[in-house]
C-alpha cells in the first residue's frame, strides 16, 4: 500500500522534500513506518497528524492512501 | 470567539472593540502581545519565519480557546497569529480575554498563551546575523495521554497547585486541581493531608476560587 508522509519545518528540510510516499506492507503500524523513515529513533516530541486529524499517539494501524503529517514541536509565540 | 492566522496582527483597538461587541457585562480586557526582539542564540535577529498546519493550527487554536474560556468562565477571547516573515518589532501573536472581572481575565490569558506555545502546529525560524535555526522549545508532550476522568490525589507535603500537576507528569492547563469544589489557582497551595482531585476542565463543574 502506498502511504504519502508531509513534513513541515524542518523536517522539510531534513528530507528535502515537502512530502515522500512510501511502499508499506498492508496494515502498516504507523510508529514502524516513522521508525523506518527517520532510520531509527523516532524524534522526540514529534507531532503527528494522519487525514489531517491529529494523534495521541502512535499506535495506529496505516491504510492504503493515508496522509501522514509529520511535525516537529510547537514553536509558535 | 475568533482564532485566525494572519498575515500582519490587527490593530489593538480594533481587536478589543471586537470583543466588547460580545456582552456588556464586560469589565475586563487583557491582551498578550508577542513580539520578535532582536536577540538570539546566533546573534541579532534579522527576521522570524512563521509557517503552520494551517488546518491543524486553526482548529488548535479554537480548541484552546473554547476550553480556557469554559475553564475560566471568561465572556470572549481571540488569538491572531502571524504566518510569514516578521521583523524585530512586528507583533506575531495576539491573545486576548474578555471576562466581567480581571482575575479570570489574566489567568486565561496566561494560560491560552502558554497552550498557545505549546500546542499549536505552529513553528518559527530565527534567521540572525550568525545563522539560522528552527527554534525549538522545551516544553510539551504533543502525544501525551489526556486525562477523561479525574484523579484523587492526597498530599504529602506542601506545594502549589501547579507542582502537583507537573507531578503527575500533566500540565497546567490540561487539567484543574480542585479542592472542596472550588478550582485552585496554581500559585495556590495546597497542604499536607489534603484530599484534592485533579481533573479535566470539562469536567470541572464549579466557578475558581
Amino acid at each position: 500500500m502506498r502511504v504519502v508522509f508531509r513534513f513541515y519545518a524542518k523536517f522539510r528540510e531534513q528530507f528535502r522534500a515537502d512530502s515522500v510516499e512510501m511502499d508499506l506492507e498492508e496494515a502498516s503500524m504507523l510508529v514502524e513506518a516513522l521508525r523506518k523513515l527517520f532510520g531509527g529513533a523516532i524524534p522526540d516530541g514529534l507531532m503527528v497528524a494522519v487525514n489531517d486529524k491529529l494523534l495521541d499517539g502512535l499506535d495506529v494501524k496505516l491504510r492504503d492512501g493515508d496522509v501522514v503529517d509529520v511535525m516537529p514541536p510547537a514553536s509558535g509565540g | 470567539m475568533r482564532a485566525s492566522l494572519v498575515e500582519s496582527i490587527g490593530s489593538l483597538d480594533r481587536i478589543v472593540e471586537e470583543l466588547l461587541e460580545s456582552s456588556d457585562k464586560i469589565g475586563a480586557v487583557c491582551i498578550f502581545l508577542g513580539v520578535v526582539r532582536s536577540t538570539s542564540p546566533l546573534g541579532r535577529v534579522v527576521r522570524l519565519e512563521y509557517e503552520a498546519h494551517d488546518k491543524l493550527a486553526g482548529e488548535a487554536l479554537r480548541r484552546i480557546l473554547e476550553e480556557v474560556c469554559k475553564a475560566h468562565g471568561v465572556i470572549d477571547a481571540l488569538v491572531e497569529h502571524k504566518v510569514g516573515s516578521a521583523g524585530v518589532g512586528e507583533p506575531v501573536m495576539c491573545v486576548a480575554v474578555a471576562s466581567e472581572h480581571r482575575g479570570e481575565a489574566f489567568r486565561a490569558v496566561r494560560e491560552a498563551v502558554e497552550r498557545v506555545k505549546a500546542e499549536a502546529p505552529i513553528w518559527k525560524k530565527e534567521v540572525a546575523e550568525a545563522g539560522e535555526r528552527w527554534v525549538e522549545e522545551a516544553r510539551g508532550r504533543p502525544l501525551s495521554p489526556r486525562l477523561r476522568g479525574l484523579i484523587e490525589v492526597k498530599v504529602h507535603e506542601e506545594m502549589t497547585a501547579r507542582e502537583v500537576v507537573e507531578a503527575l507528569g500533566m500540565r497546567p492547563g490540561e487539567v484543574l486541581v480542585m479542592r472542596n469544589r472550588m478550582v485552585l489557582e496554581w500559585d495556590e497551595a495546597v497542604h499536607r493531608g489534603d484530599l484534592i482531585k485533579v481533573v479535566p476542565p470539562d469536567l470541572a463543574m464549579v466557578p475558581s476560587g
